[in-house]
């Protein structure tokens, strides 16, 4: 008895019309399918076509087959998402050589058999798998025994046939030049006279005679508070301003030491806090490799730590989240920079303001930040780093510059140093992205005068308009050995099919 | 017998496709040597063959472009033609598979080639994030509990 096999295959399906989209994804409104790639498992002869209702069909000419019901299952891939889709269901067939069947892609009401084509997901692919059922009578017979299985060790099997092969793609970019204004902020309202432990004065010569009376007073010769200090103020470690706000739990009277003060505050809960500044959405601008480096550059502006280069791939098209951690007691912050929830970055820095509680206090501080600003620190900014001296004889003479020529010869600046403490205090508070994006020069009709890249096994009965082919063995073609290196000659130079 | 098609080819030289329209269909007999691929054959017709850029031998399966018409005399032409490959041998040459480098339509934009050109004046943009540092504390910490 005759039969077909069980017989499992993938194609790509894709729009002609509308050049905004990828031929691969069906977009919605499209007339016409591609066929792109169709590989068989078993013999056969099946074919696939798409009408203009995008129904799709496979069928199988055979005269001596009594097959009356195929079986079919078919996952449908999505764009961007790869998402699948899983139907299975049967179809009866009649009893002719010709068996046709298959399943709708549809736009608009969901029914079974067919797979409901959203406006955001157009559709690149399907597999599919077709069992052959007979009915006999009321018997249902499997043709198992037809089933041919895949030779692990097949000499013609492509060992990199799991990674997937090459497609089409691309194109879906946001085309969004939105630009956020990142503003100069106001300066600080707060600062050391609000805290009411710092005052700053202009004295006379009587008052400062005063105040030296009052520091040389009897309260030193308490006993007591001697044997733990020579001086009060050696028992406050630090008066620190953090930009945020710290969590409190209840309050409590501060004590020196031992001593009572009698002055109660609020009492801070915990020595470590997360800020967390949100999340951004990367999007692809053309949908291309220039989305991409080297052509497309990432700086990150953080607060209290400064400006660094990210590297673009590894935020494009993903959503960035900036969190810092603080230590209240030393300021210290560290921001961790994840895309799509995984950390990629960690930058480190200090939120505190320093207020100086003795004239010792300050001059430390004040020589810490001369030396920080020596070694090139909060003022070094404007640094040219990369291949600037390739700007000069770089492309006169060469013609037009691509991208990549373009993208080698500009130089990388440093759009700033480091920004911490008070710097930071008067700095922005809101951490931003800085993009340096290529412009494209395109002309119109690039593609059908000279193609766009690509790198696709094709059948070249389903290609259109023109095409330049990398690579072909011209088989089953009654032409002398000259003409066929002319057709091959004309092929790699482009034709138009 | 000898069947030669003689057209206006209205199609670009590297169109696997070919627009033709045509001129007129000739019998003839093939008289002495004839070169399959670049053939010079002789015809009577007492029509105007100046725009005839394109010919079909039957004989031969083929598609040419047309090189060269000289007129003999009077009714009489010789043409001059070397064969169009592409169009002779579609129907095979659509059979075969291959790779694609450049295509109009089965693109991929994430395939770096060096196709694509782009000014010196590149586009700056920033995003910022939608939250960061607000509220202003102070922290003081003092020896002792």
């Amino acid at each position: 008895m005759a039969g077909f096999n069980t017989e499992s295959g993938y194609f790509s399906i894709g729009s002609l019309d509308d050049s905004r989209y990828p031929t691969s994804p069906l977009a919605i409104g499209s007339n016409i399918c591609d066929i792109i790639n169709l590989k068989v498992v078993a013999e056969g002869e099946w074919f696939i076509n798409c009408d203009d209702n995008r129904r799709i069909r496979l069928y199988k000419h055979d005269t001596t087959a009594l097959i009356t019901r195929v079986d079919i299952e078919f996952q449908v891939y999505e764009y961007p998402n790869w998402v699948r889709y899983c139907y299975a269901g049967s179809q009866s067939l009649e009893l002719t050589g010709d068996y046709l069947t298959g399943f709708w892609l549809y736009k608009g009401i969901t029914e079974p058999y067919k797979y409901y084509v959203g406006a955001q997901t157009p559709v690149v692919g399907v597999d599919f798998n077709i069992s052959p059922y007979e009915l006999v009578g009321d018997n249902n017979k499997t043709f198992e025994d037809w089933v041919i299985l895949v030779d692990p060790e097949d000499p013609d099997k492509d060992p990199f046939e799991e990674g997937g092969f090459s497609t089409v793609g691309g194109g879906m970019g946001h085309w969004d030049m939105d630009s956020d204004m990142i503003d100069i902020p106001d300066l600080p309202v707060i600062g050391a006279q609000s805290s009411n432990l710092l005052t700053l004065y202009s004295p006379t010569s009587q008052q400062l005679g005063a105040l030296n009376n009052y520091l040389w007073s009897d309260f030193w010769e308490i006993a007591s508070f001697k044997k733990i200090v020579a001086n009060p103020m050696d028992c406050i470690v630090s008066l620190l301003i953090l930009p945020c706000t710290v969590p409190t739990s209840g309050t409590r009277e501060i004590k020196v030491g031992s001593l009572s003060t009698g002055v109660t505050s609020n009492n801070a809960s915990n020595q470590f806090i997360k800020v967390n500044c949100g999340n951004i959405s990367v999007k692809e601008f053309s949908g291309s490799y220039l989305d991409y480096s080297p052509y497309t550059k990432a700086e990150i502006y953080l607060p209290y730590i400064g400006t660094k280069s990210i590297n673009v791939d590894d935020i494009m098209d993903r959503v960035v989240n900036v969190t810092y951690h603080i230590d209240i007691l030393t300021g210290s912050c560290l921001a961790f920079v994840s895309a799509n929830g995984t950390v990629l970055y960690t930058f480190e820095g200090n939120c505190a303001t320093a207020l100086p509680l003795t004239s010792t206090d300050y001059s430390n501080l004040y020589k810490n930040l001369l030396t920080s600003v020596a070694s090139g620190g909060a003022l070094a900014s404007g640094i040219a780093t990369g291949n600037a001296g390739a700007i000069i004889g770089g492309a006169i003479g060469a013609g037009l510059s691509t991208a990549n020529s373009v993208a080698s010869m500009k130089p990388t600046i440093q759009r700033g140093g480091n920004v911490g403490g008070s710097s930071g205090l008067m700095g922005i508070q809101t951490p931003f992205i800085t993009f340096n994006r290529p412009k494209q020069c395109l002309p119109e009709s690039q593609n059908k005068f000279s193609g766009y890249p690509s790198f696709i096994t094709v059948n070249l009965s389903s290609l259109k308009g023109y095409n330049e082919i990398y690579s072909i063995h011209l088989e089953n073609i009654s032409a002398t050995d000259t003409e066929k290196r002319e057709l091959e000659s004309l092929l790699q130079g482009g034709v138009i099919f | 017998m000898f069947t030669i098609g003689l057209y206006i080819n209205n199609s670009e030289e590297k169109k696997v496709d070919k627009d033709l329209n045509l001129i007129v269909s000739i019998e003839g007999e093939l008289r002495g040597e004839c070169s399959v691929l670049s053939p010079t054959i002789r015809i009577e017709y007492d029509g105007d063959l100046s725009k005839c850029n394109y010919m079909t031998i039957g004989a031969y399966n083929r598609f040419y472009f047309v090189t060269d018409i000289n007129i003999v005399r009077t009714g009489v032409y010789e043409i001059s033609g070397r064969v169009d490959v592409l169009t002779t041998y579609k129907d095979e040459l659509l059979q075969n598979r291959a790779i694609i480098k450049k295509s109009e339509r089965k693109w991929n934009t994430y395939l770096d080639d060096g196709t694509f050109h782009t000014y010196s004046t590149p586009f700056v943009t920033q995003k910022k994030f939608p939250s960061g540092f607000s509220g202003s504390s102070f922290v003081l910490a003092v020896l002792g509990s």
